[in-house]
């Protein structure tokens, strides 16, 4: 892995698909000469007044290297932002272009850096000099990281909160105790002789158990991180014709899935983002399920199934004008997934009653979007913004080696205290891993490999 | 090569230099002098006996020499796991300073000078070290010096208000060599230590004290030693007491440790009384144990009451504990300041950063204790040498032995008090046990040629037998007594509470494989005198087998860890240029100038973030730099 490059890169800087302003980042020593390259003369004249943003065209460079449009083409009326080292977020000389035009301007203004000598940036190259430049931590590091992938509200406010030390803080919770544990331990196997007298087994046992509830307690909240991250995923299934894709586009405001009256309009999973009171959730709509599937219908079925077996929740969708239709067969749903029934039509039959919605006339949307809430926060997201702590892969695995390191000492009569001890010295410096305190390598890996391009 | 210093560094030094055939001048103060003992009549304990058996098996002399005068031998910690049990021996002191004398006399290409060392030579100022002025205006001429001083530079002893200069009681302290020290560039700090009072024999009620005897099979340090009946003199125990603890507290304003007169640090692990009763002021009593100074002097040394007091005071305070009413002290208990060189200005050679040639080992370089000198003098003396023929150092690795962690400690961490071995300090720990010493060492004793042919042929006989009978047990197919499925011995060994003797009554055929273990051993070590080395053998064996899972688990965790020791960083790095890295780390490591990244993690004051920096700068400055150029 070529850790490090020099030079100047760009690359555009907001994350592909998001409406609205996009950004584009030039960074590295000739960053202001290949800025000036695409402005009027005098926009940043020197000495460059760092830090304070000017409205500025941007043009195709003059003396462009290699094709692309007419020198001097304009491409976007942008907000130049110029941020000298080591005051910018790579602690290089930075010049950032805020487009109006959103993704296109921003991708012909990056284009045009490279044609005036700027080189794209790698993925995680932007963070990677940023931390070579001493700008953040490891921790920190991460942290954005987590930041980048949660494009939302509540996500981003754990992410936020981790930065501030939420998961260290929850850390040093558990290690205290076992430290002090660790120090009476040893200082009855070296002083033995001079009448040191260690924990008893039951103060170490104690100690274990507490460490590992608290563990326990982390490891709660690792679901809710992956939902805070990737969202919360919920399927719409039923049988064909129920009102699936109507419910899916009056979930989210808009019509993104077809609506037909003929059974078998959707023949494949649709999907589409809902942010509610800033929580990610990712809506799934799909095949309508029949037993006597053919064909592209099977396919479609086929792929409704793999979708369930992804779910984190499923709304199960029946017609109030047939009760007595069975509940889909969700044979494929995780074990433990909750399955919400729905009722869709209401608006055909009033005296309906349950969670009855009408896609018509908007009845019972509302209450679905707040079951959708209450199921998240059941699923501990509130907690885990809360505490601030979003577990990744990398922190699961260590707090798991430290929890399988506890459970054999508290099992192992054969453990003598010397083996306790050294586990448990062990034990600390994996938790210490977490939180960057102790450094590994792979740390490193993990931690860029988790950038994506450009940021 | 010169090695100036004939305590336990220096013999190491100079026993270890001259074996491998470099002529080797012993410069000390005085041939009566030579292995002395200042303190404790004891070799081994926690951390120092694992030091031991680790200089045995490496060709040292420490073993031999204490297998040899021991008047007592004890397993410490023998009800506790294997990995922090570690033999101790109560030394006739007398005995043990004329056999390492003998030692040194008969050690071919070694000649012993006595006289005072003053001066430092070289050619030029800014040359390599090139020998020794000594007092009387002689110049001895070598290669390679290797200072093993002690505590004798600028030696400050107190007793109470009373201060004499020395380096320790009865002997002179060297005044010459701090100043050229500080000429050459190196900075040295003070270090304090102290001893407790000795009292005769006879003045002592033992009838009131409690008896503590040695083990009744005692076991030797060293693997070379084969017929091993020593004496067994007792020890005994005694208490501190409110009465004792009221006296010291009423004297504290006359002990220059509190009167602020002492500036120098002493060790927080070897506290005087006066720290003690300062300090655990809850503690209604504390252990004394009055250990015999050897078998022909009536001396007894009180151990747990070191004490820097004045003399006055010090009888009071022995006369208060039960036993010792009547004590007449033959010596007082005193405490030392001397000059020490902070040890982040050697290599892992030990030798010094600044200047080339001059290798620093013991006391010196902020340690306590005659086995961590020895193991230092041990690793100096070799290094000396190998530097000397173009050869690649040799450097102790943490995972392999205690001197691997000593050596790794010295270079990394900012020494604030004397360094005491523990094993605490070893995250390996479970491996680098007493008992495996032979099996650990066995490829580092072979590389740096120190043992004679014949125990080296002994050691790789062990560690032939070793395979085999591992094998042997993990391949014994038996049933589970516990109702389990089929399994081997080997898994049987690992339930807690069964070692070998109960493995034979449940295992099938348990006489058949006691048999085929035997034949082994008989096989390849012989027998009659290897019982010892077979002994040894089989608790490596055993005790192998019952941490073999442990063992695992925690290489896995520390492997990442591991892994960072394997980075080297180029020795011309230059952290000054690093913007990036945080003030205190820049400035540490451009002046320890750690080894590698793993090194550079242990430094205090070195975060994590420093190292990933680091580590990627190191990777760019690898791949960047042009290929090599072969040796200047
Ligand atoms: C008062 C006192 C209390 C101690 N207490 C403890 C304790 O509680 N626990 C513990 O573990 N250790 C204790 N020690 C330390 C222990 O004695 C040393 O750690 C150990 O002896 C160090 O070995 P060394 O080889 O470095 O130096 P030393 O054993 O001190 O040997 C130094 C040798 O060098 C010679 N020498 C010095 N300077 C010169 C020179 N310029 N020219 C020629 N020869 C020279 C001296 O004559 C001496 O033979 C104590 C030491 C003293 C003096
Ligand atoms: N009255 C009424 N009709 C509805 C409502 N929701 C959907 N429909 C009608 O039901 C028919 C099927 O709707 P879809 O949303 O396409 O149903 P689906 O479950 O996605 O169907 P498939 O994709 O074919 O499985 C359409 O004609 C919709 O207009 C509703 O709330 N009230
Ligand atoms: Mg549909």
């Amino acid at each position: 892995m070529a850790i490090l490059e020099s030079g100047t890169v760009v690359a555009v800087a907001t994350p592909e698909g998001e409406g609205g302003l996009a950004v584009v980042r030039l960074s590295g020593p000739e960053a202001l000469a290949v800025a000036r390259r695409l402005l009027s003369a005098g926009a940043l004249a020197d000495p460059v007044d760092s830090h304070r943003a000017r409205l500025a065209l941007v043009r195709w460079p003059a003396r462009a290297d290699t094709g692309g449009p007419e020198p001097g083409t304009p491409l976007d009326q942008a907000l130049v932002l110029p941020m000298l080292a080591p005051a910018s977020y790579t602690g290089e000389d930075t010049v950032e272009f805020f487009c109006h035009g959103g993704l296109m301007p921003a991708r012909q203004i990056a284009a045009a850096c490279r044609a005036a000598g700027a080189r794209g940036a790698l993925p995680g190259e932007f963070t990677r000099r940023a931390f070579l430049n001493g700008r953040l931590s490891l921790v920190q590091a991460e942290a954005v990281a987590e930041l980048i992938a949660a494009e939302h509200a509540a996500g981003a406010r754990a992410a936020l909160a981790q930065l501030t030390g939420g998961l260290n803080r929850q850390l040093a919770a558990v290690e205290g105790p076992l430290r002090d544990l660790l120090a009476r331990i040893e200082g009855a196997l070296e002083f033995s002789e001079e009448d040191a007298v260690g924990p008893s087994r039951e103060d170490v046992a104690t100690t274990l158990r507490a460490a590992r509830r608290q563990i326990d307690d982390l490891l709660d909240l690792a679901p809710a991180g992956r939902l805070l991250r990737d969202g919360v995923q919920v399927v719409l299934v039923g049988a064909p014709n129920v009102g699936k894709s109507s419910l899916f586009n009056a979930l989210l405001g808009a019509d993104r899935a077809l609506v037909d009256p003929e059974a078998g309009t959707t023949r494949d999973v649709v999907t589409a983002p809902l942010e509610l009171d800033g929580v990610l959730f990712v809506l799934h709509d799909t095949a309508g399920l029949r037993d006597r599937a053919v064909g592209v219908e099977a396919k479609g079925v086929a792929r409704t199934r793999e979708t369930v077996a992804g779910a984190d929740l499923v709304l199960a969708l029946r017609p109030v004008t047939d009760r007595a239709q069975p509940a889909p067969a969700l044979g494929d749903a995780p074990a433990g997934c909750p399955v919400l029934p729905v009722w869709t039509k209401g608006d055909l039959d009033p005296a309906a009653t349950g969670m009855v919605t009408s896609s018509r006339t908007g009845q019972g949307i509302e209450a679905l979007r707040r079951a959708l809430l209450d199921h998240a926060r059941a699923g501990g997201v509130a907690a885990a913004v809360a505490r601030g702590v979003i577990l990744n892969q990398r922190h699961q695995d260590r707090l798991l080696a430290c929890r399988e390191t506890i459970d054999q000492l508290l099992e192992d009569p054969g453990a003598g205290d010397e083996v306790a001890a050294t586990l448990l010295a062990a034990t600390l410096q994996e938790l210490g891993a977490i939180t960057g305190r102790v450094f590994t390598e792979q740390l490193l890996g993990e931690i860029f490999s988790r950038f994506c391009v450009g940021k | 090569m010169i090695v100036v210093g004939g305590g336990h560094a220096g013999l190491e030094a100079a026993l270890a230099a001259a074996r491998l055939g470099c002529r080797t001048a012993l410069v000390s103060h005085a041939r009566a002098e030579i292995g002395r003992m200042p303190c404790n009549p004891a070799i081994g304990g926690l951390g120092k006996g694992h030091l031991v058996r680790e200089i045995d098996v490496l060709g040292g002399q420490m073993g031999l020499a204490i297998d040899a005068t021991g008047i007592q031998f004890r397993v410490l910690n023998r009800r506790k796991g294997p990995a922090v049990q570690a033999p101790r021996a109560q030394a006739d002191k007398a005995r043990y300073q004329a056999t390492m004398a003998a030692a040194v006399d008969d050690q071919a290409g070694l000649v012993l000078i006595e006289g005072d060392a003053t001066r430092l030579l070289a050619a030029a100022p800014g040359d390599p070290v090139d020998g020794v002025g000594l007092a009387d205006g002689r110049e001895v001429r070598g290669q390679r010096v290797v200072l093993c001083t002690g505590t004798f530079l600028r030696g400050l002893m107190h007793v109470g208000e009373r201060r004499t200069r020395g380096g320790r009681e009865g002997a002179e302290s060297s005044e010459g060599l701090s100043g050229e020290l500080r000429r050459l560039g190196l900075e040295l700090r003070r270090l304090k230590t102290g001893t407790p009072p000795r009292l005769h024999a006879d003045s002592i009620n033992f009838s009131r004290l409690e008896p503590q005897p040695g083990d009744r099979d005692p076991r030797p340090f060293s693997f070379r030693t084969r017929s091993f009946s020593p004496p067994d003199h007792l020890c005994w125990l005694a208490y501190t007491n409110e009465r004792t603890h009221a006296l010291i507290r009423e004297n504290l304003h006359r002990s220059p440790l509190y009167g602020g007169i002492i500036e120098g640090r002493g060790p927080r692990y070897c506290p005087s009384i006066e720290d003690k009763v300062v300090r655990f002021a809850d503690r209604s009593r504390h252990l004394v144990f009055l250990e015999p100074e050897g078998e022909d002097t009536p001396e007894i040394y009180v151990n747990g009451i070191s004490t820097s007091l004045p003399s006055d005071v010090q009888c009071a305070l022995v006369r208060s504990i039960e036993g010792l009413e009547r004590a007449a002290l033959v010596r007082f208990g005193y405490a030392v300041e001397y000059d020490s060189a902070p040890s982040w200005q050697v290599a892992p050679t030990l030798e010094c950063r600044r200047v080339p040639g001059l290798f620093l080992a013991g006391q010196l370089l902020g340690t306590s204790g005659y086995e961590e000198a020895a193991a230092q003098g041990l690793v100096a003396g070799v290094n000396a040498v190998r530097s000397l023929g173009g050869q690649p150092a040799w450097i102790p690795s943490r995972n392999e032995s205690y001197l691997g962690v000593l050596i790794d400690d010295l270079v990394t961490k900012e020494i604030s008090e004397p360094y005491r071995m523990f094993t605490s300090r070893a995250e390996h720990r479970l491996h680098l046990r007493c008992d495996n010493a032979e099996t650990r060492l066995l490829e580092p004793a072979a590389q740096l040629g120190l043992l004679p042919a014949g125990e080296l042929d002994r050691l790789r006989a062990r560690d032939r037998a070793r395979a085999r009978i591992l094998a042997c047990l993990s391949g014994w197919r038996t049933t589970d007594p516990a109702g389990g499925p089929a399994c081997t011995a080997a898994d049987i060994l690992r339930r807690p509470d069964i070692d070998l003797h109960d493995l034979a009554e449940i295992v099938r055929d348990g006489a058949g494989l006691r048999l085929a273990l035997a034949g082994i051993v008989r096989e390849e070590l012989g027998d009659g005198s290897e019982s010892l080395l077979a002994a040894g053998l089989m608790i490596d064996c055993i005790t192998s087998i019952k941490y073999s899972g442990y063992i695992n688990r925690q290489r896995r965790m520390l492997e990442s860890q591991s892994h960072l020791d394997g980075l080297a960083i180029p020795a011309d790095f230059e952290y000054r240029s690093i913007p990036a890295l945080s003030n205190e780390a820049r400035e540490k490591l451009s002046r320890m100038r750690p080894a590698t990244i793993g090194q550079a993690g242990r430094i205090d004051g070195v975060r994590a973030a420093d190292l990933a920096i680091l580590t990627v700068l190191v990777r760019r400055h690898r791949d960047a730099a042009p290929p090599e150029r072969g040796a200047p």
